[in-house]
C-alpha cells in the first residue's frame, strides 16, 4: 500500500474496523512512515476533540416512567377490548349470515334479502322478505348459479320440454284466432265501402235532380 | 461498547422481567447519559431531551418481554432510541437544523475532562458548540452513523443489522462525515497548529 492508500484507511484503522490483514499491513507502514504517522496525529488530535460534546445531563424520573408505563398499559387493554368486541361482533354477523344462508342481492330497483335453503319447496324451510322498495313489481325469481343448486333431473327436462311445446302451442291458437279476427275485420271493412260507394251514388242523384229541377223553374220565369 | 458491560446489561435484563426494580434503575443509571448525548446530537434541540430521554426509557421498559438475548442490549436500546428521536421530529415537524448560538448555550454542557488539557474551560465550551453546530449541519445518515460509531462505540457490523445498511456503505459514510465535521471545526478555527501537536 501507498501512502495515499494508507490515508484511506487511516479512520477505519483507527477504529479497529479493517480487516485483520489490512490492520497490520497499515500498522507496519506507520511505524517506518513520518507523513503517514503526522496525518493520523491530526485525526487522533480531531478525535480528542469531539469527546468535549457530551449532551445535557440528564436524570430520568422512574417513578415517573412507572405511572406513565401503567397508564399506557391500561390504555392498550382498553384499546384490545374495544377491538376485541368488534372482531366478536363481526364474527357473530358473519355466523349468523353464513347459518342462515342469508342472500342479500338488489333486482331491478329492489333489495332482495333471502334466507334459508334456496332449494326448498315454496313455505318450506325458505322464507322470502321483500321487496324492502315501495315498489308493487313482481318478486324476481330467483336465478341459480350454475352447480350452485340441486341437480337437474330427466323429469325435470321432460317437464321444461312440455311447458315449452304447452307455450308454442298456446303462441300458435292465439295466432291463428287473431288472423281469423283480422278476416273478419276485413270483410266487414270490405262492406262499409260497398255501402260508402252506394250512398255516395244514392247522393250524386238526389244532387242532380235537385239542380235540374231547379234549373227548369229559373229558365220559365217562376220563382220558387 | 465492551464486552463485561454487556454481559451486565444482559443479566440485568434477565432479573428485570422477574419483578426486580433495582435491575431496570441500574440499567437506566448506566445508560441515559450514553442515550441523551445521543438523542441530543439527533435531534438538535438540547430542551426536548430530558422528555425524549423519559420516552425512550418508558419504550424500553414496556417492550421488555420482546427483547431477545441474540443482538447487543445497546443495539436494542438505540433502535428505539432512534424510533423516538424519529417521531419527535415527525410530530414538531422540524428537521434537525444549524442552531444559532443562544441555544447551543443550552444544548451542551461544559466537559472538562473530554478535551485536551490545555483548553480553558470557556475554550472546551466553545468547541463543544461548535461540534454540536457541525454535527447539526451533517445530514441525518452521516450524523447518525458518527454519532453511533464514534460516540456509542457501536461496530458497523452490529450497525449493519441494526439499519439494515451495508457495512460498508456505513464506514463510507462515517469517513465522509467525520470528514467534513473536521473541516468544519477547522474552518472554525479549531485545527490545531503543526507546532503544537
Amino acid at each position: 500500500m501507498n501512502c495515499e492508500q494508507i490515508h484511506e484507511r487511516l479512520l477505519a484503522w483507527q477504529y479497529g474496523e479493517l480487516p485483520a490483514a489490512e490492520q497490520t499491513e497499515v500498522s507496519n507502514h506507520l511505524a517506518g512512515c513520518a507523513a503517514c504517522r503526522e496525518e493520523l496525529s491530526g485525526w487522533h488530535e480531531f478525535r480528542h476533540q469531539l469527546g468535549a460534546f457530551t449532551g445535557p445531563a440528564v436524570q430520568v424520573d422512574l417513578p415517573g416512567l412507572y405511572q406513565e408505563a401503567v397508564r399506557r398499559s391500561e390504555r392498550r387493554a382498553r384499546r384490545w377490548r374495544r377491538s376485541g368486541l368488534v372482531a366478536a361482533a363481526v364474527a357473530a354477523l358473519v355466523l349468523i349470515a353464513v347459518g342462515l344462508k342469508l342472500e342479500v342481492r338488489v333486482d331491478a330497483a329492489q333489495l332482495v334479502v333471502r334466507w334459508g335453503s334456496p332449494n326448498g319447496r315454496e313455505g318450506e324451510g325458505e322464507k322470502e322478505q321483500g321487496p324492502l322498495t315501495a315498489t308493487d313489481s313482481p318478486r324476481p325469481a330467483t336465478v341459480q348459479a350454475p352447480g350452485a343448486g340441486p341437480q337437474v333431473t330427466a323429469e325435470d327436462l321432460a317437464l321444461v320440454k312440455n311447458l315449452i311445446r304447452a307455450l308454442a302451442q298456446d303462441v300458435r291458437t292465439r295466432d291463428r284466432q287473431q288472423q281469423e279476427a283480422l278476416w273478419q275485420m276485413q270483410a266487414r271493412f270490405e262492406s262499409f265501402l260497398d255501402q260508402v260507394d252506394k250512398y255516395v251514388a244514392a247522393n250524386e242523384r238526389d244532387k242532380a235532380a235537385f239542380y235540374t229541377a231547379q234549373f227548369r223553374l229559373q229558365k220559365k220565369g217562376d220563382h220558387p | 461498547m465492551d464486552d463485561a458491560s454487556g454481559n451486565e446489561d444482559v443479566e440485568r435484563l434477565g432479573q428485570w422481567p422477574s419483578g426486580d426494580p433495582a435491575a431496570f434503575a441500574a440499567l437506566v443509571r448506566r445508560w441515559q447519559q450514553p442515550v441523551a448525548r445521543f438523542l441530543a446530537a439527533m435531534v438538535g434541540r438540547g430542551d426536548l431531551v430530558p422528555d425524549l430521554c423519559q420516552e425512550v426509557f418508558l419504550r424500553v421498559f414496556l417492550a421488555r418481554s420482546r427483547y431477545r438475548e441474540t443482538g447487543a442490549f445497546s443495539s436494542w436500546l438505540y433502535r428505539i432510541a432512534m424510533n423516538v428521536a424519529r417521531d419527535a421530529c415527525r410530530r414538531k415537524r422540524w428537521q434537525p437544523q444549524s442552531l444559532p448560538d443562544r441555544e447551543l448555550h443550552a444544548l451542551v454542557p461544559f466537559n472538562r475532562d473530554a478535551t485536551a488539557d490545555r483548553l480553558s474551560p470557556s475554550e472546551q465550551q466553545e468547541l463543544a458548540q461548535a461540534i454540536a453546530l457541525g454535527l447539526a449541519e451533517l445530514p441525518l445518515p452521516l450524523r447518525q452513523v458518527l454519532v453511533l460509531r464514534h460516540y456509542e462505540g457501536i461496530q458497523f457490523k452490529e450497525m449493519a443489522r441494526m439499519l439494515g445498511v451495508p457495512g460498508s456503505t456505513l464506514r463510507s459514510r462515517f469517513e465522509v462525515g467525520m470528514s467534513r465535521l473536521r473541516a468544519f471545526l477547522k474552518q472554525r478555527g479549531w485545527a490545531l497548529e503543526e507546532n503544537q501537536r
